[in-house]
């Protein structure tokens, strides 16, 4: 069942990539726990989310991390330019057109100044049709 | 980096888990295994249960680590600091 698609021309979808609308807020057990203890829920944040088949793992914008004010529970070697670190990963939760997922472990990176809160990587695709048609300028995201 | 003890934790722990919880999920905070889970949902509720809104290790066990790549990022096709 298509949950996306997304019709511009071939220049476009060529310039921009892939890109779709995506929310981005805390995870459930976190919003649970919170509300039960009538301590506030920071704002979830809107803004688009690049597709990138080369990402094995999805990754967010650090300054959205930051405003949802997530603590990390998990540890992931990353490959870097400058060879192999380890990063913090946070859950978080993603409001994807017509789904939503609730996500074990993101890590963070600087892309806003890109004009992106997330890079939508193999973890999410694993659940998904992702069809790409260059020639016509469309993009299909099937569950 | 936060979570450094309890990743040093881990990996001292690594070979030894492996033999009895492979592929399962172990919740850490310090240098204390609080639990072994099926699954990271199951982890994080309890997790959040206990510590709140505050760090805590979740770690799959497994024989060697996965490494992670975002060649768009690391190559500068998409320019941000990792």
């Amino acid at each position: 069942m298509p949950i996306y698609e997304v019709g511009t021309s071939r220049g476009v979808l060529g310039r921009f990539g892939p890109v779709l609308p995506i929310e981005i807020s805390l995870p459930q057990t976190l919003m649970d726990y919170l509300t039960s203890r009538g301590e506030p829920i920071p704002p979830s944040v809107s803004g688009n989310a690049l597709v990138d088949t080369g990402a094995s793992i999805t990754v967010v914008d650090s300054d959205v991390i930051s405003r949802l004010k997530i603590s990390p529970v998990g540890v992931a070697r990353i490959q870097t330019a400058a060879g192999q670190v380890n990063q913090n990963l946070y859950p978080a939760r993603f409001k994807l057109p017509h789904l939503v997922i609730d996500f074990e472990a993101v890590a963070g990176a600087d892309l806003r100044p890109h004009g992106i809160v997330a890079l939508i990587g193999r973890d999410i695709l694993s659940r998904f049709v992702f069809i790409y048609l260059g020639g016509s300028g469309r993009i299909i995201l099937c569950f | 980096m936060e979570l450094e003890q309890e990743l040093q934790f881990f990996e001292s722990m690594r070979a030894k888990w492996v033999g009895n919880y492979k592929d399962k999920f172990v919740l850490i905070k310090g240098k204390e295994l609080l639990g072994v889970f099926d699954t990271f949902g199951d982890a994080y509720r309890v997790g959040v249960g206990k510590f709140g809104n505050t760090p805590f290790l979740i770690k799959r066990v497994s024989e060697e680590e996965q490494v992670e790549r975002f060649p768009a990022l690391t190559l500068g096709v998409i320019h941000a600091n990792l």
